[in-house]
């Protein structure tokens, strides 16, 4: 009888233990979770993190959500917005040398 | 008594000996030969030609910058309708003025009627020194408020943006101060560069040597006010960045 009661005890303490070990692997990945590792993982979303709906590429190892969600806010065409600036600001320093050539020229000598 | 005669009437043949020769000098230029008049006639032909070819080689020489600067303003998307409207037609005014004193200048056979018409080139278009300038200086003043324009749009645009990350409880006081001094910058840059083309559109040959101050003076003011406009595109990559670090997490509250 005090056999059968020690293998119990036994077969329930070793039974806990894989139970345990069981877990491990689930936590490993959410731990480490990030934007580029997170779709190749065939891990169960036990605790999903906040995804970012922002175009920026480094958003590892950011333990503090933010304070809400971010915004939808449109970088990209901003930064499209700028880059045509940036042209135009180009063309208008050309127009600029060709004003300020203009305004060195003159009207030149016809009588030797 | 004798021996005076003699010495007056030496005296006397050498002055007579002189004289003669003297007045021949004397009468050379005012009885040329056929020769020496052809070769005067010669040399008048031959420095009417000199002048009036250099004289329609000058006109040319404006009739092609007239037709760069009218390509210039078709080609410009920024120039505004009314300033290029007023430039084309003073343009081929010019135009039509030069080739019709061209006209005038290959029929004209002597020297003082060509010396007359040969300050014309200068003194009744003044296409140096007063119409490049003023048309190069509106087309890059009307760029200028182009490039206004659109940074006003972005400016907008990261208005926008910032408002939206201040309602999501993010800290956005430095994006808005940023905000606010591209705001001035592009107003000043906009205000300066739309001066311009008041300043130098009413310039006329007849305004020239007063006309180059005022042009120099308008380029100065349009090379301000491209500094402030330079300097609100900067501000505006400020902006973006600064939104760029607040959406990664490193300026949130």
């Amino acid at each position: 009888m005090r056999r059968i009661g020690v293998m119990l005890m036994v077969a329930a303490v070793a039974a806990a233990g894989c139970g345990a070990r069981a877990t491990v692997p689930t936590l490993q990945p959410a731990s480490n979770t990030s934007t580029e590792t997170t779709i190749d993982e065939p891990v169960e979303p036990i605790d999903p993190a906040p995804v970012s709906g922002s175009t920026t590429t480094s958003t590892s190892d950011a333990p503090s959500p933010a304070p809400a969600e971010p915004p939808d806010v449109a970088v990209d065409e901003i930064d499209l917005m700028l880059l045509d600036i940036d042209e135009t600001l180009a063309e208008l320093d050309q127009l600029l040398n060709d004003a300020a050539a203009a305004l060195a020229a003159e009207e030149g000598e016809i009588l030797p | 008594m004798m021996m005076k005669r003699l010495v007056t009437a030496g005296l006397a043949v050498a002055i007579l000996a002189a004289v003669p020769g003297v007045a021949v000098a004397q009468e050379a230029p005012a009885r040329p030969t056929t020769e020496q008049e052809a070769t005067r006639a010669d040399r008048g032909a031959e420095w009417v030609e000199t002048l009036k070819s250099r004289a329609l080689e000058a006109i040319e020489k404006r009739l092609v910058t007239i037709g760069e600067l009218e390509a210039a303003v078709n080609r410009s998307e920024t120039v505004a309708a009314d300033h290029a409207a007023q430039l084309l037609n003073e343009l081929r005014a010019s135009a039509v003025g030069l080739e019709a004193l061209a006209g005038e200048i290959r029929e004209v056979e002597d020297l003082a009627r060509l010396w007359a018409l040969i300050p014309k080139i200068f003194e009744d278009y003044r296409i140096y020194a007063v119409v490049a300038p003023k048309v190069h200086l509106v087309l890059a003043a009307d760029h200028a408020s182009s490039v206004a324009d659109r940074m006003a749009n972005v400016e907008s645009s990261l208005g926008e943006a910032l408002d939206r990350l201040d309602e999501a409880g993010f800290d956005v006081a430095e994006g808005v101060k940023l905000l606010t001094e591209m705001d001035r910058l592009v107003t000043a840059g906009k205000e300066q560069a739309g001066s311009v083309p008041d300043m130098v559109l009413g310039l006329t040959p007849a305004d020239y040597p007063g006309s180059s101050e005022t042009l120099r003076s308008a380029q100065s003011v349009l090379q301000s006010g491209t500094g402030d406009l330079r300097a609100a595109g900067q501000t505006a990559h400020e902006i973006v960045r600064f939104i760029l670090n607040v959406l990664g997490g490193d300026s949130t509250e």
